[in-house]
């Protein structure tokens, strides 16, 4: 009869992780700030461009948002290939209070976006009543690279 | 051997307010034994305690025991709990455990208006089966991995009650996600900051195998935003849908009609809007 777990129980299959060779790069946690503000029944297109000195490795992202709770939005990399297949709700990642503002909804696996590219937003603000105004953190790492050129 | 991910849970629901409940029984399923990973209980009678608003009853404490009969627990527990090691429970065995001092919800009095009342709660073990044998198949192809969700909004337009003194249980309705473009790998089921309470659901996978004994509720499975009560989320491990299957989710209303009820927000009609989320394959041109 089987008890508890042991070297006959197989561990679990884990995902991959994207990880950075650091013979060829080196990485260092940053924050990209986004703000928008945006009016009900409206859509808007935008994107978050990147600084042009490193890849940027994007692991999560947090939301402040203001008066308006019927806000989506839908991300897009570098090749305008979406990572939802409709805009996915803001209220999902803003933190709770009790979790402190240093939370994030995970990105997974990290998505590299290449320097001086940009994260596309498609925004989407239903039925409201009152414009909101919106901060966006999306938090990764500069990813520089380390080969002599 | 390979695993799929699986709950066995309780209904609480119409247990007596108050009372102690001892030798309680999960019976498990014959075609495979069962490695419980996690319990999943309210055991506060609060809200969630982040302030959302949760209609679920709670119980003070509980023992649980052993594939055995052997106690987890020099004494009764309050909390939801992470079984690590896992404990592996037989194939057609049983799950036996206590339940002490059954609460209702704190914010979902007995109904003034002659509805039965309008309580939820659950006991939920959650955890695998092991299945000896050769593991599914992967991707048919080389891969890499993208970060990716599909959103559902379901509107759950009927109510969990019907019939002359609303003392029967409508029939659940069935909602799909086509997977489209590549294959989709399930981590977890989100939602947004909303109320809860609201439903209970029976997730499928690929091979529309059922991922529970019974439909479990939404406030003790999904991850709201930041905040979940499982201890290793829903569901874990992940699933795989090849492209061109569907997910598959029914939806059990829990829901009391409009214009009555309590709590106000449990009144129909409500929307839930499900995130789920993963990882898409991503074909590439070597070996993944």
């Amino acid at each position: 009869m089987p008890r508890f777990t042991g070297p006959g129980i197989r561990p679990r299959r884990l995902p991959r992780v994207q990880s950075v060779d650091p013979l060829v790069a080196m990485s260092f946690g940053f924050f990209y700030v986004y703000e928008i503000t945006l009016q009900p029944n409206t859509q808007v297109t935008d994107a978050l461009a990147l600084d042009t000195d490193a890849d940027f490795l994007w692991q999560g992202i947090s939301a402040v948002i203001g008066a308006g709770t019927n806000i989506s939005v839908t991300f897009k990399d570098q090749s305008g290939m979406a990572f939802s297949n409709v805009p996915i709700m803001t209220t999902m990642m803003t933190p709770f209070a009790a979790n402190g503002p240093f939370t994030y909804f995970p990105v997974w696996p990290a998505a590299l976006f290449p320097a001086g590219g940009s994260i596309g937003m498609d925004w989407e603000y239903g039925a409201g009543g009152a414009p909101s105004a919106m901060t966006m953190l999306f938090r990764g790492a500069k990813v520089f690279s380390t080969q002599r050129t | 051997m390979f695993e799929r991910p699986f709950i066995y849970a309780f209904d609480t629901d119409n247990l007596t307010l108050n009372s102690d409940v001892y030798n309680a029984i999960l019976n498990l399923q014959s075609d495979a034994p069962f490695a419980a990973r996690a319990l999943n209980i309210d055991s506060d009678e609060a809200d969630f305690t982040t302030g959302e608003a949760c209609n679920v009853r709670a119980m003070n404490f509980y023992r649980m025991y052993g594939p055995e009969g052997q106690s987890l627990s020099s004494a009764p527990e309050s909390r939801g709990r992470l079984f690590s090691p896992q404990i592996v429970y037989p194939a057609g065995g049983q799950i036996k455990f206590d339940l002490f001092g059954i609460l209702k919800p704190s914010n979902n009095n007995d109904d003034p208006q002659g509805l039965p009342p309008n309580w939820k709660g659950q006991f939920l073990v959650q955890g695998a089966k092991l299945f000896s044998g050769m593991e599914p198949a992967d991707s048919a192809y080389p891969y890499s991995r993208r970060w990716y969700t599909y959103r559902i909004d379901i509107p759950i337009t009927w109510t969990g009650r019907v019939g002359p003194g609303f003392d029967a249980w409508a029939v659940p309705q069935s909602f799909t996600i086509q997977v489209q473009n590549y294959d989709f790998e399930l981590h977890r089921l989100y939602t947004p900051r909303s109320a809860c309470g609201l439903f209970k659901y029976m997730l499928y996978d690929a091979a529309q195998n059922g991922l529970s004994n019974i439909p479990v509720l939404d406030a003790l499975t999904l991850t709201y935003g930041f905040y979940q009560r499982s201890a290793i989320g829903f569901p874990s491990p992940h699933l795989l849908y090849p492209v061109g299957t569907q997910i598959k989710i029914d939806i059990y209303s829990l829901l009391t009609p409009a214009g009555i009820g309590i709590p106000t927000y449990s009144r129909a009609p409500a929307t839930m809007r499900l995130h789920l989320s993963g990882c898409q394959h991503i074909p590439t041109g070597r070996a993944a």
